[in-house]
């Protein structure tokens, strides 16, 4: 290798990283936290009407639907089904863009290398070295594939970020949207719920025990819907701030205009917000 | 066909319905005998459940829109699949070059008992897969 081929490498060394990749790493992670958060819902479709419409074993005066109709059921599991496509989708795609950038991703240990060459005399003395001689080589190796290693996956990270923008933008949209039809959904649960409440409180062959043994019933599954309302609603809230931060990141990216510390402390903050969001999720979804 | 926000729409307005007739039990519980209570409940919550045939309608309906995003999302996790399986190589490479200089001392030494070992381990290198 000439002085010409070597001086590009030695540059890349002391270069500043237009990517922090920790940060990226460190974002990907907690926007998995919240994409993830969404297939552990304890609550679909499919599920509010095995409960909710389907009779249970308590007072179900108004039987609408005796036995599970099979129709009804490939709906709403369609529905669960494009809810997690969604979802799955964006972890899939940020998982990738986490372990890229992982340190351990493509980390090379040249030590078992340097080992047999410093073990084997022979092999020295065909080369005319020494032992000193190869642990240098063996810690030049290891700057320049850190150096060449990073500086591929900040060019391939760059790169996804830029060419997939309007696609997550995208998918976050109806991923966000599909939550929403959730959302409706328990606020209809909640409302079969109260029209069921009505007509045990009303019915004079219940008695008064039993009555109120409902009451409380009604009043638990009540919170817990409510509850589950403000989880999706975090993770909204999750999905917009992992939206922005991508795309902020791609423009800023695209114009060249930011220095790696501006890309660091927005990670950092974007990273942050989705932390909080996160254990929001976690304190609303027990 | 039915649009997304039209299936929504027409779902929150089922759901409307099905509250104006809870409220409408609530203000009027007292003058109400069980008969009309049940006729109302029952009107209610076939409302609420025919709204919620329609939000999961709805949501099915976002896969249309979403198509080709979906696509362009797992082409993305394709190409990170093979960046992150291309570094692995350079490890490869180098546990290779490690085998190579393994067989060079055996070669050098005159050692030819530990030859068919020292290829062993070169082929288990070659033919393992990234990240093995």
């Amino acid at each position: 290798m000439n002085r010409k081929q070597l001086l590009p490498l030695l540059l890349l060394l002391y270069l500043p990283a237009c990517v922090s990749l920790d940060q990226v790493r460190t974002f990907s992670k907690n926007a998995c936290g919240i994409l993830s958060s969404i297939n552990d819902l304890d609550y679909s479709f499919k599920a509010s009407y095995i409960k909710y419409t389907l009779p249970g074993k308590d007072f179900d005066l108004s039987l609408k639907e005796p036995t599970p109709d099979t129709a009804a059921l490939r709906l709403f599991g369609q529905a669960d089904a494009t809810i997690a496509m969604f979802s799955n989708a964006l972890l899939a795609y940020f998982s990738g863009l986490g372990q890229l950038a992982d340190p351990s991703t493509g980390s090379t240990d040249y030590s078992k290398l340097g080992d047999a060459i410093k073990g084997n005399e022979k092999v020295l003395n065909k080369l005319h070295i020494t032992g000193d001689q190869v642990e240098a080589g063996v810690s030049l190796a290891h700057k320049i594939t850190d150096a060449l290693t990073r500086h591929y996956k900040e060019e391939k990270i760059k790169e996804v970020i830029l060419e997939d923008t309007a696609a997550v933008r995208k998918v976050v949209e109806a991923l966000s949207a599909g939550l929403s039809e959730l959302q409706n959904n328990i606020v209809s649960d909640q409302g079969q719920l109260k029209a069921k409440y009505f007509l045990v409180t009303a019915d004079p062959d219940i008695d008064k025990g039993a009555r109120i043994l409902f009451a409380r019933e009604y009043q638990k599954e009540v919170t817990e819907l409510e509850e589950k309302k403000h989880a999706i609603a975090a993770q909204k809230r999750g999905l917009e701030v992992l939206y922005r931060g991508h795309q902020d990141i791609a423009d800023r990216l695209r114009d060249n205009k930011l220095s790696a510390g501006q890309i660091l402390s927005l990670l950092e903050q974007y990273s942050a917000d989705l932390q909080t969001i996160y254990n929001d999720i976690k304190k609303l979804a027990k | 066909m039915a649009t997304n926000l039209d299936l929504t729409q027409l779902g929150l307005a089922y759901q409307s319905a099905g509250k104006a007739i809870n409220d409408r039990i609530s203000d009027d519980f007292n003058d109400l005998d069980f008969h009309q209570v049940q006729e109302l409940s029952n009107k209610a919550q076939d409302l609420f459940i025919k709204s919620k045939s329609l939000f999961a309608l709805a949501t099915i309906s976002l896969q249309d829109d979403a198509k080709a995003s979906l696509q362009s999302l797992s082409d993305a996790s394709d190409k990170l699949n093979k960046a992150i399986a291309k570094l692995a190589r350079i490890q490869k490479i180098v546990n290779i070059a490690t085998d190579l200089v393994s067989i060079a001392g055996d070669v050098l030494s005159a050692d030819f008992k530990e030859i068919p070992g020292s290829v062993k381990s070169l082929l288990a290198d070659i033919s393992a897969k990234p990240g093995e």
